[in-house]
């Protein structure tokens, strides 16, 4: 159809759906019904019946009325009470025809509040269709479809293939001729709009112009079908369908930066043409299908990301099975929407009022979906990883080395034999243990510490969830080579403790720290603390930070100031006394992302600092751009009198001592026993997360022990302070009871054995088994000193392995069988109000599944696509030929149930399904078939007989004349400027966009960084898609926001549309690029260049009367430029940079002006 | 002369019918005909002009109201503190929650047994109704008699963005046409040289509920908010090119009026015609919201009444600028303030300090906006909405063990006003109940809200649809609920 209908008249035209085709029905027939002539239930009475009856007598039973259905024949004529309904061969005796006639205001049906009427043409045909028996017959599109007849026609010679069979055959029963066929400049560019979304190159228009060969125009078409563009353009209505977007949405839409892989299969399999059938399965169940060896299995795992499109939610106080249920309804809607054009949501709460679904139905469709393991989470598991080729050949070449390195380590040498014995008889003596007294001890969340006569701490009082402890001990020794940390059982803990947990005395340990202070050292004098972070577009946010003298917290008093201020995060929110590290209660800072960011706090005097503490942000996972930073201390002069480089993230705390004070870094941490996934090393990893560190499990009510060795030797003087830190975030309480700490002075390795080792050892080295050397072996090699080097490189290697970081696409996946969840019919559609229990199943008024296909979501996707579906090629013909022809052969792609609207060609439309499967569902070859007919090839030129019998184009009498979509409208300016990078795939790119437009509630991701180099320029569907805040140029022409599923875009035409495509800056740019293309390509005159100019944005050759109008434009610009030559400057520069030498500046902007004229007109923006 | 038709100047003039006219085409008397004269079956459904979808429109039946002003207190303002005075729940301060409060509830934040929160604020009544007003609003207490306060506003959404997105399209979920669409779809505009639907935004932050909640939804486009900037360039691209001034601006337009008329003459479209005359009306925008937006037309005093000053984006701003707006016959104008989610998790959402602070940033304004709308003559006309998205509660938050007073969400009570065009001055509609907890008279829902603003215009909430994805589609959402607070009616 289609066809520049104004946007009022689509509008109306939708709104009077039922009412233009009975209109269009009978005025387009030219003449009217008689008495006799049949009345079709399925394209004249149903809609009446569905639209005006079923919302109170249709399938919904919870909101029916006196128990009346009309929408099954035996219940509408049923006797109830002596009257029926609808009497069939009998109107004047029909209940029905009495309601709908009377004038009695309590009765009439329908009733007047509904704000439904019937006409008198309604009226009559119901009477007719009753006296005529009443027949019923299915809703058309619930039958499977059947390749229709050739029609026959007059015009013999004007088909080019079987579609022109049925549109010349409705044309001529309605009077009409078709339009003469459209020269071949008008299809060169329109084929290629259409099929590649971009235009014509001028070479491209003068080869196929000037084609003498035959099929000229086939061969174009296949050409076109060969292009990368192909893919990209159609995937574009595609991502539309799949609620495709760079962001997860809900109130603080956080950025979704890994699911583009997804979009990137979409256009590799459109270009690859994978079978639609294929690229249905492998998209709703990918991940369910039988591996194959050759096959490209992760090919079909990327595909279910077309159902982690739906929306997360991570706002405050949000629950997440809710918003699983909710993507769960998402997916199961958007599946009967997008592959059956059915409007299935509506049962999600009560049965469907229209169509054949009932609420029971509903969840049974639904619970094919209720099986995969996505719960709403922040992080959007689970995920695949998609690792790029460097990173792939990365993670070879590491593998490959640390294979090699593991085999060097294995080889048993005399070298490696003598120091095994050396270090056995070293454990046969035993290691010296010597005690540091405590002499200070602090609990950072108030429990308390006090020290026994074994120089042992116990932890009494308050238990708070997670603590830190300090012990500070003095010491003489200036040669320990390592700590030893004893966890010690009490009678006063849980279970003997000895962590602090109720009920099982767990404790875990996240960090071990160790800093030394020289005996004379003085707390440093700094009148400026500062933090920096280092590094490229970075942003700093702090919720506070703490610095004590030995009396308190000083930086209260100071006063704050940082590089820059975003989002309203002042400096001073970092000494308001809150540490609250969530952004929304206001009281933590934050700067613009930039270089360097960084904060500090002017203390007015230089101040003894004893302790600094920094308290990160904590809300939406953002703590971790904190990472890296360093800490400064500056006096009076702005000299460093202290710093700290830190990596680990604070979580939500960090604590520093200040005083010239020395960190000793422990390394080869040993423990006697650690649990599973809490291995004692994680205790100085620096990462103090809640889940990390080091853990005793359930091996409580005895004694354990950690040593650690001191890196270097770090102690020079005597009378040495030693600060110990252990750090416990676990939570649960999970905190020391009771602890001790000594250290050695013995040469390295000191190790705390574990207790198979001990077992081990325990026996005479003559009595080990093999295995048992073996494992005494591999035990030493981990700090054998001849393997040093190796052991080195190879954590050198793995860390650099652990530093490979692939893309994470969320992927769908099944649940754990022990896992499988029981689906429920949700009353009213509410998580928390779940009735009967149901299995999966497809609803009874279509056919069943297919023999072999399991209860599962692959057996769903087989059943979308299996023959019996009536609905599935139907609807995807149909969206396939409205973007063709702008309007589909239904009109309501989105609804193909009995509200939809009625086909304008259904026996085309069924050709079309039935000719989809046949072929194999090859979507070029159906794409093909369409453009190759003579309908689609026509004139679009509106003549005025056309517009009379054919207004809106629904009988395809003309040729399609479209506005261009938003994407192509940007794609084309880039292309006819020279802009366009012709990149395919990668990350989404960010194209310059207003500042601020990302200010949006509760998110920290507020900066837009614009895009440099080939990324500025590349096409519309790349554009960063944010579902709050969408891109403005391609939201104004009608883009949707995709945080629901668009099975067609409603276009409009607006002022605002003309201001984009005149003063976004990405189209000044763009005019800028043009003119000087015009100045370099044109031609010597202006005439020519002109000439060249619309030949080139149209595609065809200009009437002189076209060039003649911007000749004059460009002649009064040079004349005003030339006069104004700083504007000219701006006009011709800004945004794209300086012109190139001998250009001038007037004669420069004045073709800016001409290039942005050309950009707005009316046969640029439209495809004709 | 006969090409005079096409000429830019006159576009504006040029109907459809016309142009076929003059093109020597006429118009499809059938269809499109029928089309036109025909209502939707989804009801009175307005009639539509062809080429101008925002050309003002006849209600269905004699409006109250010619526009809408509504200003929106993002985060959901504490009632029991602004209007809804409780003495027993001053007794109670910081006393622990009765059991049957928290039984079956489920709150954003609170956990445990929380304690009783009275208002921190004095509570006097003010004007000849009597309304008690607490005394962070000195202003507003002066315009009791022009409003009518609900007291007793309830809503089934306790997150932000549902429920504002709930208030503003009729679905706590994404997708619906919102208000403001519904009511320029419905209505049209009435000054052609301006958005018919603006939104103007304060408190240094998008609303929850994000662009959406001025969203179209499923109605086309046309009819979504058109964000105005009361700093910078009003409406996005409305600047020329730098560079390029106005009078090269024209020149512009007058190549495109010839090349369009060429192009229309070749191919006999329209829509061509259509889109010549949206170029026109870019143009006259490019001046027109400039114009309108620039507060600095006002004189001191009226600035001074408001506490506006331009350059700022501020509340008291934009409501000056909500009244130029309707002043020259826009629509429907939507204010979002940011900033009142008075949760008490610290010094910046708490009771003491940024409540207060939010008070004073929309105080003034509000009752200059009444009162200024008023001596102009045009409150009768006006139909200015303060609000929330939903309530809070009558305990303190104390999240985390949170020092700070404040509150938590809350649906089942909230307090809103209403002035102008058909409401009754100086009343008070519903009451909650003596701890402020739930409604205890007077229940009005989100829906019957929704369906009173409608009648307020001129629609009728259960008959004004648009059928879309086989459902008529309704601001007041598919189900029979819905009724006009008759209470309040003028």
């Amino acid at each position: 159809m289609k066809r520049r209908t104004p946007v009022v008249a689509r509008l109306i035209a939708l709104t009077l759906l039922v009412a233009y085709s009975l209109v269009a029905a009978s005025a387009a027939s030219g003449r009217k019904q008689s008495a006799t002539e049949p009345v079709d239930f399925s394209s004249q009475i149903r809609p009446v019946i569905s639209s005006k009856c079923f919302s109170c007598h249709g399938p919904d039973e919870s909101s029916r009325k006196a128990k009346l259905r009309l929408d099954l024949r035996d219940e509408a004529t049923k006797d109830r009470k002596g009257t029926r309904a609808i009497a069939p061969g009998n109107a004047a005796n029909s209940e029905l025809v009495r309601r709908i006639t009377t004038t009695d205001p309590d009765e009439i049906m329908p009733p007047p509040k509904t704000g439904r009427t019937l006409s008198v043409a309604e009226i009559d045909l119901l009477k007719r269709w009753i006296d005529q028996g009443a027949p019923y017959s299915p809703h058309w599109a619930f039958v499977k479809p059947e390749r229709a007849v050739l029609p026959t026609v007059k015009m013999k010679s004007w088909p080019r293939n079987v579609i022109d069979y049925f549109i010349l055959a409705k044309l001529e029963k309605n009077g009409l001729k078709a339009s003469p066929p459209a020269d071949r400049y008008t299809m060169v560019r329109r084929i290629s709009l259409d099929l590649t979304g971009l235009p014509p190159t001028p070479e491209e228009v003068n080869a196929f112009v000037n084609d003498s060969q035959p099929n000229a125009y086939e061969r174009l078409v296949d050409r076109l079908l060969g292009s990368p563009a192909y893919g990209e353009r159609w995937a574009r209505l595609w991502l539309d369908l799949a609620r495709y977007a760079d962001s997860a949405g809900y109130g603080s839409d956080p950025l979704r930066l890994n699911i583009w892989p997804w979009r990137d299969w979409v256009i590799r399999a459109l270009n690859r043409n994978l079978p639609y059938d294929r690229f249905t399965i492998e998209q709703i169940a990918g991940d369910l299908l039988p591996q194959d060896s050759d096959s490209t299995d992760a090919d079909a795992i990327i595909a279910t990301a077309f159902h982690r499109n739906t929306m997360t939610n991570t706002e405050g106080g949000t629950d997440d099975e809710e918003f699983r249920v909710a993507a769960v309804k998402d997916r199961a809607n958007v599946t009967a929407q997008v592959w059956m054009g059915l409007t299935m949501g509506c049962a999600q709460c009560h049965s469907h009022k229209y169509d054949p679904i009932t609420h029971r139905e509903y969840y049974q469709f639904y619970a094919f979906f209720n099986e995969t393991e996505d719960n709403d989470q922040p992080d959007e598991r689970p995920t695949l990883p998609l690792p790029t080729r460097e990173q792939r050949e990365k993670t070879e070449k590491l593998k490959t080395e640390i294979a090699g390195l593991e085999v060097e380590r294995k080889k048993t040498t005399p070298e490696l034999e003598a120091e095994l014995g050396e270090w056995e008889k070293q454990q046969a003596k035993g290691i010296e243990w010597i005690p540091l007294e405590p002499i200070d001890l602090k609990s950072y969340r108030g429990a308390t510490l006090g020290k026994l006569s074994d120089q042992s701490v116990l932890a009494t009082g308050d238990s708070p969830e997670t603590d830190t402890y300090t012990f500070k001990a003095r010491t003489e020794l200036t040669n320990i080579t390592a700590v030893r940390l004893e966890l010690l059982p009490d009678a006063s803990l849980p279970q003997l403790g000895p962590g602090r947990a109720a009920e099982t005395g767990k404790a875990v340990l996240s960090e071990f720290q160790l800093a030394l202070r020289s005996p004379k050292t003085e707390p440093p004098r700094a009148r400026f603390v500062r933090v920096e972070l280092p590094g490229t577009q970075r942003i700093l946010s702090l919720a506070e930070v703490q610095i004590f003298d030995n009396s308190g917290n000083v930086a209260s008093h100071g006063k704050a100031g940082q590089s820059s201020t975003d989002g309203g995060g002042e400096a001073s929110r970092a000494i308001d006394g809150d540490t609250n590290g969530n952004f929304d209660a206001a009281s933590t800072t934050l700067t613009k992302s930039q270089d360097n960011p960084w904060w500090e706090v002017d203390l007015g005097t230089d101040t003894s600092i004893e302790e600094v503490v920094i308290w990160n942000r904590t809300d939406r996972g953002l703590s971790t751009r904190l990472t890296d930073f360093k800490i400064l201390a500056l006096d009076a002069q702005r000299k460093t009198v202290w710093e700290r480089t830190v990596n680990a993230v604070p979580s939500p705390v960090t604590h520093w001592r200040v005083p010239a004070e020395k960190e000793v870094r422990l390394q080869n941490a040993s423990a006697d026993y650690s649990e599973s996934g809490y291995e004692i090393s994680k205790a100085i990893d620096g990462n103090t997360d809640a889940k990390n560190g080091w853990s005793i499990g359930d091996k409580t009510g005895r004694a354990h022990a950690a040593s650690f060795e001191l890196e270097g030797k770090p102690f020079d003087e005597t009378g040495s302070l030693l600060i110990f830190t252990l750090v416990q975030k676990n939570g649960t309480n999970h905190t020391i009871g009771r602890f001790r700490i000594t250290a050695s002075t013995q040469p390295l390795p000191v190790r705390e054995l574990p207790e198979n080792l001990k077992t081990i050892l325990a026996v005479d080295s003559d009595g080990r088994t093999d295995p048992q050397r073996a494992e005494l072996a591999d035990y030493f090699r981990a700090f054998a000193p001849s393997l040093a080097k190796v052991n080195e490189q190879l954590r050198k290697l793995r860390k650099e392995l652990d530093g490979v970081k692939p893309v994470a696409l969320p992927v769908i996946r099944e649940v754990a069988t022990e896992n499988r969840r029981v689906s429920h019919i949700l009353n009213k559609g509410n998580f928390l109000d779940p009735g009967e229990t149901v299995e999966p199943g497809v609803p009874a008024a279509f056919h069943p599944m297919p023999g072999d296909a399991p209860p599962s979501r692959l057996g769903l996707a087989k059943w979308l696509v299996s023959r019996d579906n009536p609905l599935t090629a139907r609807v995807a013909v149909n969206r396939l030929w409205a973007q063709l022809f702008g309007v589909g052969i239904v009109e309501t792609e989105e609804d193909f149930g009995t509200q939809g609207s009625q086909p304008s060609h259904r026996a085309l439309l069924d050709w079309l399904a039935v000719e989809f499967m046949d072929d194999g569902w090859d979507m070029k070859a159906l794409l093909k078939t369409m453009v190759m007919s003579a309908a689609y090839q026509q004139s679009s030129r509106l003549t005025p007989g056309v517009l009379e019998k054919d207004p809106r184009n629904r009988l395809l009498s003309r040729g399609p004349r479209l506005r261009l979509d938003a994407e192509t409208v940007r794609d084309q300016a880039l292309a006819l400027s020279g802009l366009l990078a012709r990149k395919v795939g990668g990350p989404s790119v960010y194209p310059w966009q207003p500042d601020g437009l990302w200010r949006a509630a509760f998110n920290g991701e507020r900066t837009w960084a614009t895009s440099q180099g080939e990324d500025k320029y590349r096409r519309g569907l790349y554009t960063f898609w944010r579902r709050t805040v969408p891109y403005p140029s391609m939201a104004t022409f009608d883009a949707p926001s995709r945080e629901t599923c668009t099975l067609r875009r409603i276009q409009t035409d607006t002022p605002l549309q003309a201001l984009v495509t005149l003063n976004d800056p990405v189209y000044v740019e763009a005019a800028q690029a043009l003119g000087r293309r015009l100045l370099r390509e044109g031609g010597a005159t202006v005439a020519d260049r002109v000439r060249y100019g619309l030949q080139l944005c149209l595609a065809r050759p200009p009437k002189e009367e076209q060039v003649k109008a911007l000749v004059e434009l460009y002649e009064k610009e040079a004349a005003h430029y030339r006069e104004q030559e700083a504007d000219a400057k701006k006009l011709a520069t800004e945004p794209l940079g300086p012109l190139p030498e001998n250009l001038s500046v007037a004669e420069a902007a004045a073709w800016t002006s001409v290039a942005n004229v050309l950009l707005n007109l009316d046969g640029v923006l439209t495809k004709g | 002369m006969k090409n005079q038709h096409f000429r830019l100047s006159n576009t504006r003039a040029i109907t459809r019918r016309q142009f076929f006219h003059s093109s020597g085409l006429s118009l499809g008397a059938i269809a499109l005909g029928g089309l036109l004269s025909r209502d939707g079956y989804a009801g009175p459904a307005p009639k539509l002009s062809i080429t101008k979808p925002l050309a003002p429109r006849k209600p269905v039946f004699a409006p109250k109201a010619k526009s809408i002003i509504y200003l929106h207190m993002s985060g959901a303002p504490p009632s029991l503190d602004l209007f809804d005075w409780k003495p027993k729940l001053a007794e109670l301060n910081l006393k622990p929650c009765p059991e049957e409060l928290l039984k079956g509830q489920r709150f954003a934040f609170i956990k445990g047994v929380p304690k009783m929160l009275g208002s921190p604020y004095k509570f006097t009544q003010h004007g000849h109704s009597g309304a008690w007003v607490s005394e962070t609003l000195p202003h507003f207490s002066e315009i009791v008699d022009d409003v009518a306060i609900i007291k007793s506003m309830w809503t089934d959404q306790f997150n932000h963005a549902p429920a504002e997105l709930f208030i503003y399209t009729g679905s706590p979920r994404f997708g619906g046409a919102s208000m403001g669409s519904w009511i320029t779809y419905g209505l049209g505009t009435e000054n052609q040289d301006l958005p018919g639907f603006v939104v103007l935004l304060s408190g240094g932050t998008d609303p929850t509920g994000g662009k959406s909640l001025w969203g179209s939804g499923f109605l086309p486009s046309v009819y979504q908010g058109v964000q105005c900037r009361s700093a910078g360039e009003p409406i996005l691209f409305a600047n020329n090119p730098p560079g390029m001034d106005r009078s090269s601006r024209r020149r512009t337009f007058d190549a495109l009026d010839r090349l369009y008329e060429i192009e229309a003459k070749q191919f006999g479209d329209p829509e061509t015609v259509t889109r010549l005359s949206q170029y026109e009306l870019a143009y006259r925008m490019q001046i027109s919201v400039p114009d309108v937006m620039d507060i600095s037309k006002e004189p001191p005093q009226t600035r001074a009444l408001y506490g506006a000053k331009p350059g700022e984006a501020s509340f008291a701003n934009n409501c000056l600028l909500a009244r130029r707006l309707v002043e020259r016959g826009v629509r429907y104008v939507q204010l979002y303030d940011w900033g009142w989610d008075i949760h008490g998790t610290g010094a910046g959402d708490d009771l003491l300090t940024q409540f207060p602070k939010k008070c004073r940033d929309v105080d003034r304004a509000c009752a200059a906006l009444i009162q200024d709308l008023k001596q102009r003559g045009l409150l009768d006309e006006t139909l200015v909405i303060w609000g929330g998205e939903f309530g809070r509660t009558p305990m303190n938050e104390a999240r985390g063990g949170s020092i700070f007073l404040g509150r938590d969400h809350h649906p089942h009570c909230f307090t809103i006003w209403m002035a102008g065009g058909g409401v009754k001055p100086g009343i008070v509609h519903g009451e909650t109940d003596e701890l402020g907890y739930s409604v205890a008279e007077g229940k009005v829902s989100v829906r019957d809200l929704q369906t009173t603003i409608l009648h307020l215009m001129g629609l009728d909430a259960h008959q004004f649809a648009y059928p879309f994805q086989g459902l008529n589609q309704r601001l007041i959402g598919p189900a029979e609920e819905g009724e006009v607070v008759n209470g309040i009616l003028a």
